[in-house]
């Protein structure tokens, strides 16, 4: 038998571990009625569209944020693909640019990685060297090029959508449950989980620690070459402009998502609905005419009633 | 008006949402007295010392304390410090970075014109270590010691403090024989200055070596209060287990088949100087066997077993034969895939991970068996881990549930599921029951004895002797990484383990 009080702490439980989706619903609702402007089809569109480059970060920063690391590099990630995709596109090398860029982050990640797994180098210190190389590099590769590529295929479709669904949205979703996948019924994500949890029991325990760790560097790197693609899509052309910022957006995100800074825990769907968050956040704050820097106040308040929320559990 | 008492807590229940831990208990300690308090893992022992030494908010418990005979308000650990109530607790709160003369004078530093005045904390702290004839440099950063050391420098930080009354929660855990010798022989000359000991412990040999009377909790009640001197073992093990129990050790006929792993002539490096921590060490292991691996702490037990099973960072040099192969395992992985299961000795850093699940957990070294094509099948995975459950009565509702939520003997016996989830052929287990009760140490032995009926090699490495005696068929003894000698059941005994393993044999 179950008493009252019981069934009210379970409910109080769930509330806490799900409180960013049940966050997520109250500002939507509340949104409604805060602008007529708001529940449009127009407007929802954009909301989706513009943070689905922020939510597949988000996940690419999840998978490194599990094993107990982090990666600063990603609007770095961001600025050099958006460069190099649109340059390789420039040179004619069509879909096989997205290609070569891809691989290209994967190669980088697994750099990254390898610092953080063999040579034992802080996450934190690895990932800002491979920042400020992959921003020189993006700079260098950008200086004194024009490099539009309006009408090209790739601005076409992150324009266009597919059975109705905006084609970035798509990717967002697809990325989504690939790492829904992967994290919940692969070697691979037990294997980061038990990493992040403790490096030790995993490693006794037969878990390949260091390929584990190298591989979620590299995927996370994979996630960041995505959102690069699509925001060059988006642009229509390469700049070294971009991509600021984008890993504390990330960051934001999967910590209101749930997941601990310290490692071994955290959801993708959470994290999403966390990104979604505050891009819903943003964009009402836009629609009430709240000018951009108390918006950032707000922003910050947000990530510490979170933590605070999700240490109550 | 005093009633005699030290401390005296009355009617105290303390609850934890819907389960009481601690249910009106009354606990009386005297001026000058060694008082045990023993119970089984979530007795809540634990929990009562905890509501003693201010770690709960006042308004959170019921019930009163009275020191001295005059009441007392206890809501926080400061409280307790007014009060001189000390406790030491089972999971060492030293500092690693630290030196021991910086951890003994945290936060209490004697402080000079310019900050800290350091000649005069050293040269104290080299005092009190004196007093406690322990032979350590003070600027020795605490990370730097063995366990049994950092544990008395604990207790000598607890005694320099200071204290009417002195809590020990299983103090003599990580220690080893001489160790806890010397540490008994102190807490008897500290009790005639006066000062009354909690003494919380799973040791029945302690409980009557040491102690002037002896408490015994079970499911958050006090049970009862013996005279120690008045009370025989059997009535104290069952007053904990509440039922008789007729032996400690159980027994199971085996017979030992063929020699399935095989050590010789092994060495392993030392990792920090230019020696071996294990010389030419040579072992034989047959199937359907129990073989005790004994000696003092330090003495390169763990080394040796982990160095051969992949696991410890540095590799040995020699020969290991499995099932007459010869084998070299690079890492853990490789030994798993070997058949061979190492069930470390510190469950919470090396043996489990505490903030997942008692299904994460114990699925984690056999993900093999519930991955096909790369896909790992959760209904599989439940199966397997239920039918664990099952089999070592892991008391819990939901194997979903932390395992952080259940107690110490309870996670021990994860541990253990961990390493069966693998079907070793061969299981090694270092100090399986370091810090378990009475009754889930009895389970674990019937497990090890069923697994070694079944024809499974069994290596346990112990340093509690009347464990290794009551339930190996063999032991090997090692001294200063050296197997100083090999006894069969017939000519195991105490002295005959320790004239090994102190080197006089």
């Amino acid at each position: 038998m179950k008493t009252g009080k019981e069934r009210l702490k379970k409910v109080a439980d769930f509330a806490l571990s799900n409180f960013v989706i049940i966050a997520f619903i109250i500002l939507f609702i509340a949104s409604c009625f805060l602008s007529p402007a708001f529940f449009t089809k127009n407007n929802l569109m954009s909301v989706l569209i513009q943070n689905s480059i922020y939510a597949i970060c988000a996940i690419g920063m999840l998978v490194i944020i599990i094993t107990g690391g982090i990666d600063l590099s990603t609007g770095a990630y961001v600025c050099i693909t958006v460069c190099l995709t649109a340059g390789l596109i420039q040179g004619g090398h069509g879909i096989a640019s997205i290609f070569i860029v891809l691989l290209m982050a994967l190669v980088i990640g697994s750099i990254s990685g390898s610092m953080v797994a063999f040579l034992n180098i802080a996450p934190f210190i690895a990932t800002l060297a491979m920042t400020t190389i992959l921003k020189g590099a993006a700079y260098m590769y950008q200086t004194g090029q024009n490099r539009r590529i309006d009408g090209t295929f790739l601005p076409n479709w992150v324009k266009g959508t597919t059975v109705g669904i905006p084609n970035p949205v798509l990717v967002m979703i697809i990325v989504y449950l690939v790492f829904l996948f992967v994290l919940n019924r692969t070697r691979f994500g037990r294997g980061i989980y038990a990493i992040g949890g403790n490096k030790e029991t995993a490693y006794l325990a037969g878990i390949k620690v260091k390929t584990y760790l190298v591989l979620s560097y590299a995927l996370g790197g994979l996630c960041f070459a995505i959102a690069g693609i699509l925001l060059c899509g988006r642009l229509g052309m390469g700049t070294a402009t971009v991509g600021d910022g984008y890993e504390m957006d990330a960051i934001a995100s999967v910590v209101i998502g749930g997941a601990a800074m310290s490692g071994g825990s955290g959801s993708v769907t959470k994290t999403i609905v966390g990104a979604m968050l505050m891009g819903v956040l943003y964009n009402i704050m836009n629609l009430m005419g709240i000018a951009s820097y108390p918006q950032m106040i707000v922003k910050g308040v947000v990530i510490v009633l979170a933590v605070l929320l999700y240490k109550r559990k | 008006m005093s009633n005699g008492y030290a401390v005296e807590m009355k009617d105290i229940t303390k609850k934890f949402g819907g389960l009481t831990a601690v249910d009106k208990v009354s606990f009386q300690v005297k001026p000058g007295e060694i008082h045990a308090l023993c119970g089984e893992n979530g007795a809540g022992k634990s929990t009562l010392m905890n509501v003693l030494t201010g770690k709960f908010p006042a308004n959170s418990y019921s019930g009163e304390i009275l020191l001295n005979g005059k009441k007392a308000k206890i809501g926080s650990p400061m409280d307790a410090k007014r009060d001189k109530i000390t406790i030491v607790h089972q999971e060492l709160e030293l500092i690693p970075e630290l030196s021991i003369a910086e951890n003994i004078f945290l936060g209490n530093q004697p402080s000079s014109a310019t900050g800290i005045d350091w000649k005069k904390m050293y040269a104290e702290a080299e005092e009190i270590l004196e007093k406690f004839s322990l032979d350590l440099n003070v600027k020795t950063k605490i990370k730097y010691l063995t366990v049994g050391q950092q544990q008395l420098v604990e207790i000598a930080k607890a005694i320099y403090l200071g204290g009417n009354v002195l809590i020990l929660d299983e103090p003599t855990a990580p220690l080893t024989g001489r160790e806890i010798d010397f540490l008994l022989e102190m807490l008897e000359k500290l009790k005639e200055t006066g000062i009354s000991i909690v003494y919380i412990t799973h040791r029945l040999e302690e409980i009557f070596r040491l102690s002037d009377r002896v408490s015994v909790m079970r499911d958050g009640k006090m049970i009862n209060t013996f005279q120690t001197s008045e009370i025989q073992v059997e009535e104290l093990v069952a007053a904990m287990i509440g039922r008789k129990m007729e032996n400690m050790y159980p027994h199971m006929d085996t017979k030992a088949g063929d020699v399935t792993l095989e050590i010789c002539d092994y060495s392993v490096p030392h990792p920090l100087y230019d020696t071996n921590i294990v010389e030419n060490a040579s072992m034989q292991f047959h199937a359907g066997e129990i073989v005790g691996i004994s000696g003092l702490l330090g003495a390169g037990r763990t080394e040796l077993m982990s160095a051969v099973s992949g696991a410890y960072q540095m590799k040995g040099k020699g020969i290991v034969k499995l099932y007459g192969k010869e084998v070299k395992f690079n890492s853990p992985a490789a030994a798993i895939k070997a058949g061979i299961g190492y069930v470390t000795e510190d469950r919470k850093t090396t043996g489990l991970i505490l903030n997942q699940t008692i299904r994460f957990n114990i699925s984690m070294a056999s993900l093999s068996r519930i991955i096909r094509y790369g896909l790992l099948f959760p209904g599989k995975e439940k199966a397997i881990v239920n039918h664990l459950k099952e089999e070592l009565r892991i008391k819990t509702e939901n194997i979903d549930n932390p395992v952080s939520s259940l107690s110490g003997g309870n996670q021990q016996k994860v541990v253990l599921a961990k390493w069966l989830a693998t079907q070793p052929g061969i299981l090694i287990l270092d100090e399986p029951t370091r810090g378990v009760d009475v009754g889930a140490r009895y389970e674990i032995y019937m497990i090890m004895k069923e697994l070694a009926a079944h024809g499974n090699t069994i290596i346990m490495i112990s340093s509690d002797l009347p464990e290794v005696i009551g339930i190996s068929d063999r032991v090997y003894v090692m001294y200063e990484g050296k197997v100083r000698g090999e006894l069969s059941k017939e000519e195991l005994s105490e002295d005959s383990i320790m004239r090994y393993a102190t080197g006089i044999a």
